[in-house]
């Protein structure tokens, strides 16, 4: 147990009885597809009838948004070679089914049936249709398991798209799947209904990919950070299609056995998301993730005593900076950004 | 004679793989909280009815084999498995002579025991996010479907005559 959780000698063994126990894991799926596959069966012409004309409906929205899209994306592209930025990295993706999840329901982790055969690695972006559902931590020949964002262990670099003030969305014990924001000052601008999008910060996720919604924003006075939950966009509990992400560049794919879990992340994206609201301060990479983070919690319990009226104004000048700071410093493939 | 030891392995092999299943079959999540120790509940059986072939090592074997089928930490459950079938190995003369009811408690007593055990060690290695008794729920469930899965795997057990 010891060595299993410190070093990594075992994860040859554990990959090939990881590999000799799939057979298992697909046959205990089995109950599960075999009632989706009679729901199927049984379903009536009508319902049928209804279901082809609303996805044929969706169908011709889809197209028409994705005429839009290769526009834009060209535009963009134009946009970034005049700014002489880094072009926007393709991704490739391979689909993968679901074939199990983590027994504990408070382990949020699933299986899928792509391995290393297939040419998965640990490190790499799990999406479903409609946003990131995870990434891979575990890799055997033909399955490998993949830690979701909303598993408490698991937190996730994010921006919000409509003014791209960053953040670290993490998961929670929660069965309901859902995200929390850690420490986002009172005074920082978030609503309900913001779309979150990964910021690509750290490297494990490219950017751009939709985490979630902001479904709820308490602000307590009596607290320094306000409690911001967010509700993922990807199907978390009801997906069984999913999207494996190859990064071309290979920035995404870490190929190597370690710690997967972005827990180490968290030190830097925070401090960056919080020298945003102090812009004043030095360059930002000289100052320490901790002081960055005593500064804005002073900062906004500062805010927090001021009265509400004088709040907005307070709160939107620095980040009127930031905005400024941003447009310099940030080349790459933010589309609605600053608008 | 000779043979004896060594009859109808297959079907404790068996009643091992029909509890991989059950434990890994998904649940709805209200009731994937109740889901109860298969794996412990079939290691019990077997260390109560037959002490001199299954013990501690076939208990460690049959962890590891959790532990893969289950994506967690690599000799969680064989720690724990061994634990208990010490626990039961040293209980069976006293749990054939037990009643039913009183045989579920002391099926309550050693799967608390092992899912006190998981959750110290899921502490000790910085896993833990637990911080009530959920922990406790498996361990109640196990105990109400003992008495179930005892007449069944005695059943079973009698049925291929395996002593």
């Amino acid at each position: 147990m010891f060595v299993d959780s410190r070093f990594d000698y075992l994860s040859h063994v554990r990959y090939y009885m990881a590999t000799a126990v799939t057979p298992l894991q697909l046959m205990a799926n089995w109950p599960s597809r075999a009632t989706s596959a009679i729901t199927d069966m049984v379903r009536t012409r009508t319902e049928l009838e209804e279901e082809n004309a609303e996805l044929r409906e969706q169908l011709l929205m889809q197209q028409y948004q994705l005429q839009k899209l290769e526009h834009l994306m060209a535009e963009n592209q134009r946009l970034n070679e005049l700014l002489k930025s880094s072009a926007v990295v393709d991704e490739e993706v391979m689909r993968a089914q679901l074939i199990g999840e983590s027994p504990d329901p408070y382990v949020k982790r699933i299986l899928i049936n792509k391995g290393e055969r297939d040419g998965v690695m640990i490190g790499q972006p799990v999406l479903d249709a409609s946003g990131l559902m995870g990434q891979v931590v575990e890799v055997s020949a033909l399955s490998s398991w993949v830690l979701l964002i909303t598993d408490p262990q698991h937190s996730t670099p994010v921006q919000i798209n409509r003014n791209g003030v960053r953040a670290i969305a993490s998961g929670t014990r929660d069965t309901l799947h859902q995200l929390t924001l850690n420490n986002i000052p009172n005074t920082e601008d978030v609503k309900v209904g913001d779309i979150l999008v990964t910021s690509g910060i750290g490297g494990r996720f490219p950017p751009g990919y939709p985490v979630g919604v902001v479904s709820s924003v308490t602000q307590d006075p009596a607290k320094p950070f306000a409690d911001v939950v967010v509700t993922p966009t990807a199907q978390i509990n009801r997906s069984r299609n999913l999207l494996v992400v190859f990064a071309q560049d290979g920035a995404a794919a870490v190929d190597t056995h370690g710690e997967p879990v972005e827990g180490g992340e968290h030190g830097e994206p925070q401090a960056e998301q919080h020298q945003e609201s102090v812009p004043q301060t030095t360059t930002p990479s000289e100052l320490p993730a901790d002081a960055a983070v005593e500064m804005s919690a002073v900062e906004a319990a500062a805010a927090a005593q001021a009265p509400e009226s004088t709040t907005p104004a307070s709160s939107a000048a620095p980040l009127q900076v930031a905005e400024a700071e941003r447009e310099e410093a940030q080349p790459v493939g933010e589309t609605s950004n600053g608008e | 004679m000779a043979n004896d030891r060594t009859r109808g392995t297959w079907v404790i092999a068996v009643s091992v793989m029909l509890a991989a299943l059950l434990a890994f079959v998904p649940l709805p999540p209200w009731l994937e909280v109740w889901r109860p120790k298969w794996m412990t509940l079939v290691v019990i059986y077997w260390v109560i009815a037959l002490p001199h072939r299954v013990g501690l090592f076939s208990a460690w074997c049959i962890g590891i084999f959790t532990d893969v089928l289950e994506g967690t930490l690599l000799g969680l459950n064989a720690f724990t498995l061994t634990l208990v079938a010490y626990g039961s190995l040293s209980l069976y003369q006293r749990m054939r002579m037990f009643t039913p009811l009183q045989q579920s408690m002391t099926v309550l007593m050693l799967v608390g025991v092992q899912q006190l055990l998981t959750f110290w060690v899921l502490t000790a290695t910085g896993q833990n996010t637990a911080t009530d008794l959920s922990f406790i729920t498996p361990a109640l469930s196990s105990a109400l479907l003992w008495p179930l899965v005892f007449i069944l795997l005695r059943s079973w057990r009698r049925g291929f005559l395996v002593y």
